[in-house]
C-alpha cells in the first residue's frame, strides 16, 4: 500500500511545520501560572466542513494552538442542524478539553424547535469571536435596481407579494431579518424558502427572486462584479468591506438582529480552567493573524470577554423571544 | 393463496404497500396546503398513495397472470449471517464511544467472522490485524475522530 | 489564438516541480479516500486546509483540486470491485462495473474507467478553458422551474436504466423519493418522519443508504452460499482492455463527455445526474439493450466519463458565479479566501495567473490520476483474490469507521442497518435498489423545486409549458417514457396473442 505510507510523512512534515509556528510565537505571550490544556483540545462545530461556521472554526484554531500550545482538532457535527453538536457540548467532561462553537441559536431553538432544552444558562462562555451582519440585495439589472432603500420598501409596501424574498429557512438568520424588515417597514414580501445563501444568490441572478438579506461573504463575489446591488445592512457599525453602505437603523428601522459566535464550554467547568481558557482566547483575539484570516474569508471580527459575551447571549434571548412571540413562531 | 404468497412480485407488492401506508399515515399528521403553497405533508401524501396504488397494481397484475414468468420459489432468507454481520455492527456502534475504537473492531469482525463456518484461529488473527490497520489509517493518518482505547485507559 | 497563449500560461504556472508534487499527493490521497467507503473528499479537504495556508496560492488548490478527482475515480473503483459506491456519482458503475468485477472482468472495467474519466477530464478541461463565462450563462438561465423538468428528466432516465419489469422500478423511485424527505422540511422547518431524533432532521445521509442497501446488502446476500463465496472467477481476462474493447467503449465515452460537460454545469444537481443521464442515453442508443445490467462495457464508460466531464465544469459556477455548487466547491471557495481570491467573475482577469494555472493543473491531475491508477489496477484486482472471509470482515469495518466519520455520531450506523435489512428484502423480491437511490437523491430536489417553482408563480401549473426550456425537457421526458414503455405494451400484446 504506497498510498498508506504516503500520508503519515507529509502530517509529520505538517505538524513539524506547525510546531515550529508555535514555538516561535509562545515564546512572547501567556504568563506562566495559568492553567493550560496538557493534552489535544477538541472544538465542537455544529455545521458541516466549509461554509461560515467551519471557516471560522478553522482559522480561530489555527491561532489559537499557538497560545494554547495544543494541537486543536476540529470535529464537524452538523447533524440535525446543530442540535446534536449543541446537546454534546452541553454534556462534554468539565475537563478543560472540550470546546464548543456556538452561534445565536443556542438561544433562538428552544423558540421554534420542540425538545430543546439549551439556553443562555447552559454553557459557560469563553468569549465572542465573530459577528456577521445581514445585507439587503437585490440584482442590479432587475426591476428594483435602480431603487434605494425607502423606494425599495416602498414598493414592497405597495405591492404585498410581488417581491419574491429568498431565504435559507423557517425562521434561520435571514428569515428573522427579513421578518424584522417588515416589521419595521410596512413592507410584505413573497418568503421563498431556498437552501443556503449561495443557492440564494443563484436565484437572485437568474431572476426566480428578487432580494435577500445574506451575509457579506455571500454576495462579495456578485456585489464587486456589479450584479447584486446592497441597499442596507443590519449591523451596528458601518461593514468592513463596504462602509458606505447605509444601516437600516440609520434609516430609523429597526432592523438589527446581527449573527454572531461564540466559544463554550460545559457549565460544571471548574473556575481555574475558564480562566486559562479566555486568557488564551482573549490572546487569539488580539492577535493580527485573526483579523488578517476573517478578512480573507469575508468573515466579520468582533471580540467580547466572558463577561460582556453572557450579557451579549443573554440580550439575544430576549430579543429572539420577543420577535418569535410577535412573528407567531410555533415549535416543529 | 399460499402459493401467491410465495411470488416475489406479491411479496414486493405488499412491501410497497405497507411501506406506502406507513408513509401515509405519518405524513397525514402534516399539514398539505394548497397547490400554491404546498405545505410540508402535501408531497409526502402525493408520493404515499403512488407507491400504494403502483403496489396494488403489481398483486393484480401477478394474481392475473395463471402462472407467472417469475419462478415462485422459496425466498429462503439467511438468517444466520444476516444477524452475526448486522448484529457486529450494532455492536460496534454501541462500543466505540465508551469502549474505542481497537475493542469494538475485535467484536465486529469477531462476530461477523462467525457468519461463515470454521477457522477460528484465521478469524482471531483478522480481527488484530485490522485492529492495528484502522488504528493506524483511519485514526493516526486520516484523522477520524474516535476514541481508541476505554476511556481513563 | 488567445486560448492557447493562456493555456500557455497556465501550464507554465502548474508545472513545476513543487506543484507537480502537490497534484501527485492529491491525487494519491484522493483515491485512497474515494475507496475507502463514507470517508469523502470534503472531510479530507478541510484537514489539509490548514497545511494550505503555509503554500502559495496555486499549489493549494492544485492539491485540493487533486483530492477532488482523485476521491471521484477511486469512488468508482470501490463501486466495481464491491459494489460499495463512495459517492453519489458512483451508484450507477455498481450496475455494470460490478457485473464485470463478477465475471472476471474487473481489470477491464477499471481501465475502461480510467481511460474514460481521462478523456472526459481532457474534454471538460478545453470546454473550461473556452467556454467557461458562456457556460456561465447557461446555469444562470435554470430557474426553479427548469431544475423541476430537470428532475423529471433525471427520474425518467431513472426508471428507464432499469432491466427489471417497470411497474417495479417506477415503485422503488417513488419509495426512494419517499426516503429521501425524510428531515426537517426547508419551507416550513417541520421534521418530517423523524420520530422525534434530532439525528434524522437534516435528513438520512446519503452515504448511509448507499452502504446499507448496496454494500452491506451485497455482503449478506454472497454470504448465502459459503462454497460459491468469492468475488472473481478463476478464470481473469486480461488487465488491459484490446482494442475491440476500447472500440465498443469509444462512442459512449465521447457521449458521457458531452452530456456530462453540460450537466456538470447546473449548479443544483447536474453533477449527480450525469452519469446515470448518460447510462440511460447508452441503453438507448445500444443495439442490444439487454446486456446492460449484465457487464456492459458502454454501461461504464459512458457514466465514468460523464461524471468526470461533470466534475471538470462543476468548476464552472465557482470560477465564474462565485457560486459552489456542492460541498466540495465550498472548499475550494474557503481555501481561495483564505489566500485573499474572491472567486466570481473577476477572477479571470485579476488573478490571470491562477485561473489558468489551475486549469492547466486539473488536466495534469487527470493525467496522473490515470498515470497512477493503471498499475495500481492489477493491485486492486490482486486484492479480489483475498479469501473473501477474510475481506468481508473488513468491507464491514471500514463501512462503520465511514459511517460514523461523516456526522461524528454512532447514529448512522444504526441507520445503515435498517437500510442493509431493506436491501437484503429487495434483493429477495427482485426490486433494484439504483432507481430507488436515484429516487432517494432527486425526490428531495424535485420537491423544493416544485413548491418554489408553485409558490413564486402564484400557484399557475402553466410555468411548466410556457417557460421554453422547462417545456423541451418535459417533453423529452414524454418522449423517454414513452419509448420505454412501448416494447413493455407490444411484448404484452404478443403475450396475449399467443395465450388466445
Amino acid at each position: 500500500m504506497s498510498i498508506a505510507k504516503k500520508l503519515p510523512v507529509t502530517r509529520r512534515h505538517a505538524s513539524a511545520m506547525l510546531g515550529t509556528f508555535f514555538l516561535t510565537l509562545a515564546a512572547g505571550g501567556a504568563q506562566a501560572q495559568d492553567w493550560k490544556p496538557d493534552r489535544p483540545v477538541t472544538l465542537i462545530v455544529p455545521s458541516a466542513p466549509g461554509g461560515g461556521h467551519d471557516n471560522n472554526a478553522r482559522i480561530l484554531a489555527s491561532v489559537m494552538e499557538k497560545y494554547a500550545g495544543q494541537v486543536i482538532t476540529i470535529i464537524n457535527q452538523p447533524a440535525g442542524a446543530g442540535v446534536v453538536a449543541y446537546n454534546d457540548m452541553m454534556k462534554a467532561k468539565p475537563d478543560g478539553l472540550t470546546i464548543g462553537q456556538v452561534s445565536v441559536s443556542i438561544v433562538s431553538d428552544q423558540f421554534r424547535i420542540n425538545g430543546v432544552i439549551y439556553n443562555k444558562d447552559t454553557y459557560a462562555y469563553l468569549g465572542q469571536i465573530s459577528a456577521d451582519q445581514n445585507v439587503l440585495v437585490v440584482k442590479a439589472d432587475g426591476p428594483y435596481g435602480k431603487m434605494d432603500v425607502r423606494q425599495f420598501l416602498a414598493a414592497a409596501k405597495e405591492n404585498p407579494d410581488a417581491i419574491a424574498f429568498g431565504v435559507s429557512g423557517n425562521w434561520t438568520n435571514h428569515d428573522y431579518t427579513r421578518f424584522q424588515i417588515e416589521e419595521a417597514s410596512g413592507a410584505k414580501f413573497l418568503r421563498v424558502p431556498i437552501k443556503g445563501g449561495s443557492q440564494i444568490v443563484l436565484s437572485m441572478l437568474s431572476g426566480d427572486v428578487h432580494a435577500g438579506a445574506l451575509y457579506p461573504s455571500e454576495i462579495k463575489a456578485q456585489v464587486s462584479a456589479g450584479a447584486l446591488k446592497m441597499l442596507a445592512h443590519n449591523g451596528s457599525a458601518p461593514l468592513e468591506s463596504w462602509p458606505d453602505v447605509p444601516s437600516f437603523t440609520s434609516f430609523g428601522l429597526a432592523v438589527n438582529l446581527e449573527i454572531w459566535r461564540a466559544l463554550v464550554m460545559p457549565q460544571d467547568t471548574p473556575e481555574e480552567i475558564l480562566a486559562g481558557w479566555r486568557n488564551i482566547l482573549a490572546q487569539t483575539m488580539a492577535d493580527p493573524d485573526i483579523k488578517a484570516g476573517y478578512a480573507k474569508a469575508g468573515i466579520g471580527y468582533a471580540y467580547r470577554d466572558a463577561a460582556d459575551t453572557a450579557k451579549l447571549v443573554a440580550d439575544a434571548e430576549v430579543a429572539y423571544k420577543d420577535i418569535s412571540a410577535k412573528a407567531g413562531v410555533t415549535k416543529e | 393463496m399460499m402459493r401467491l404468497l410465495r411470488h416475489p412480485e406479491v411479496l414486493a407488492g405488499l412491501l410497497f404497500i405497507i411501506l406506502g401506508s406507513a408513509f401515509l399515515a405519518v405524513s397525514a399528521g402534516y399539514e398539505a396546503g394548497t397547490a400554491r403553497e404546498m405545505g410540508p405533508g402535501y408531497f409526502p401524501r402525493l408520493l404515499s398513495i403512488v407507491v400504494i396504488v403502483l403496489g396494488l397494481a403489481q398483486i393484480i397484475h401477478a394474481t392475473a397472470k395463471s402462472q407467472g414468468r417469475e419462478a415462485a420459489g422459496r425466498l429462503n432468507f439467511h438468517w444466520r449471517p444476516a444477524l452475526l454481520v448486522l448484529g457486529g455492527m450494532a455492536l460496534f456502534a454501541l462500543m466505540l464511544n465508551s469502549l474505542g475504537l481497537i475493542l469494538a473492531t475485535l467484536a465486529l469482525v469477531v462476530a461477523a467472522g462467525l457468519a461463515v463456518p470454521g477457522r477460528r484461529l484465521e478469524i482471531a488473527i483478522t480481527a488484530v490485524v485490522l485492529a492495528a490497520f484502522s488504528a493506524l489509517v483511519f485514526v493516526k493518518a486520516l484523522g477520524v475522530q474516535m476514541p481508541l482505547w476505554p476511556e481513563g485507559f | 489564438m488567445d486560448l492557447f497563449s493562456h493555456l500557455a500560461t497556465g501550464f507554465s504556472v502548474a508545472v513545476s516541480p513543487i506543484n507537480l508534487l502537490y497534484c501527485l499527493f492529491g491525487v494519491t490521497v484522493g483515491t485512497l479516500v474515494g475507496i475507502l467507503p463514507g470517508i469523502g473528499p470534503i472531510a479530507t479537504m478541510a484537514m489539509l486546509l490548514p497545511i494550505t495556508f503555509a503554500l502559495d496560492p496555486v499549489s493549494a488548490l492544485i492539491m485540493l483540486a487533486g483530492i477532488y478527482y482523485g476521491a471521484q475515480y477511486g469512488g468508482s473503483t470501490g463501486a466495481i470491485l464491491l459494489k460499495l459506491p463512495g459517492e453519489s456519482s458512483a451508484v450507477i458503475t455498481t450496475l455494470d462495473g460490478y457485473q464485470m468485477a463478477r465475471k472476471g472482468q474487473a481489470g477491464h472495467a477499471l481501465s475502461i474507467a480510467a481511460i474514460g474519466s481521462f478523456f472526459a477530464g481532457t474534454v471538460g478541461t478545453l470546454l473550461l478553458a473556452a467556454f467557461a463565462p458562456l457556460l456561465a450563462k447557461v446555469a444562470v438561465q435554470f430557474g426553479a422551474a427548469e431544475y423541476f423538468s430537470l428532475m423529471i428528466l433525471g427520474l425518467v432516465a431513472a426508471i428507464v436504466l432499469s432491466s427489471g419489469p417497470l411497474l417495479r422500478a417506477l415503485s422503488m423511485v417513488v419509495l426512494g423519493m419517499l426516503f429521501g424527505l425524510v428531515g426537517a422540511d426547508i419551507n416550513s422547518s417541520v421534521d418530517r418522519f423523524t420520530f422525534g431524533l434530532p439525528e434524522l432532521s437534516g435528513g438520512i445521509n446519503f452515504v448511509v443508504v448507499a452502504l446499507g442497501l448496496f454494500g452491506i446488502a451485497e455482503i449478506l446476500t454472497n454470504l448465502e452460499n459459503p462454497e460459491e463465496r468469492r468475488l472473481v472467477s478463476d478464470k481473469l481476462t486480461g488487465l488491459w482492455p484490446d482494442w475491440a474493447v476500447l472500440r465498443q467503449a469509444a462512442p459512449a465515452m465521447l457521449r458521457g463527455s458531452a452530456l456530462g460537460s453540460v450537466l456538470g454545469v447546473l449548479p443544483g444537481g447536474g453533477v449527480t445526474m450525469a452519469s446515470f443521464a448518460s447510462y440511460a442515453v447508452e441503453k438507448k442508443v445500444a443495439t442490444n439493450p439487454g446486456r446492460f445490467g449484465h457487464g456492459a462495457i458502454e454501461g461504464v464508460a459512458g457514466p465514468e466519463s460523464a461524471n468526470n466531464a461533470a466534475a471538470q465544469t462543476s468548476f464552472i459556477p465557482l470560477l465564474t458565479l462565485g457560486i459552489p455548487s456542492n460541498g466540495v466547491m465550498a472548499m475550494m471557495m474557503s481555501a481561495m479566501l483564505i489566500h485573499n481570491i474572491q472567486p466570481g467573475p473577476q477572477v479571470m482577469t485579476l488573478s490571470p495567473d491562477l485561473f489558468w494555472g489551475l486549469i492547466a493543473s486539473m488536466w495534469l491531475g487527470n493525467l496522473i490520476l490515470v498515470i497512477l491508477n493503471l498499475p495500481l489496477i492489477g493491485i486492486w484486482v490482486r486484492l479480489l483474490r483475498v479469501p473473501y472471509r477474510i475481506l468481508f470482515p473488513a468491507i464491514v469495518l471500514f463501512c462503520c469507521i465511514g459511517l460514523y466519520s461523516v456526522q461524528t455520531t454512532v447514529f448512522d450506523i444504526f441507520f445503515a442497518i435498517v437500510f442493509a435489512l431493506l436491501g437484503y428484502a429487495f434483493a429477495k423480491l427482485r426490486c433494484e435498489t439504483v432507481p430507488f437511490l436515484l429516487g432517494f437523491i432527486l425526490g428531495p430536489m424535485l420537491e423544493e423545486n416544485l413548491r418554489r417553482a408553485m409558490l413564486l408563480s402564484h400557484g399557475d401549473p402553466s410555468v411548466f409549458v410556457t417557460r421554453p426550456l422547462c417545456a423541451f425537457m418535459l417533453f423529452l421526458a414524454a418522449g423517454l417514457l414513452l419509448i420505454a414503455v412501448i416494447p413493455t405494451i407490444r411484448r404484452k400484446r404478443r403475450e396475449a396473442f399467443q395465450e388466445g
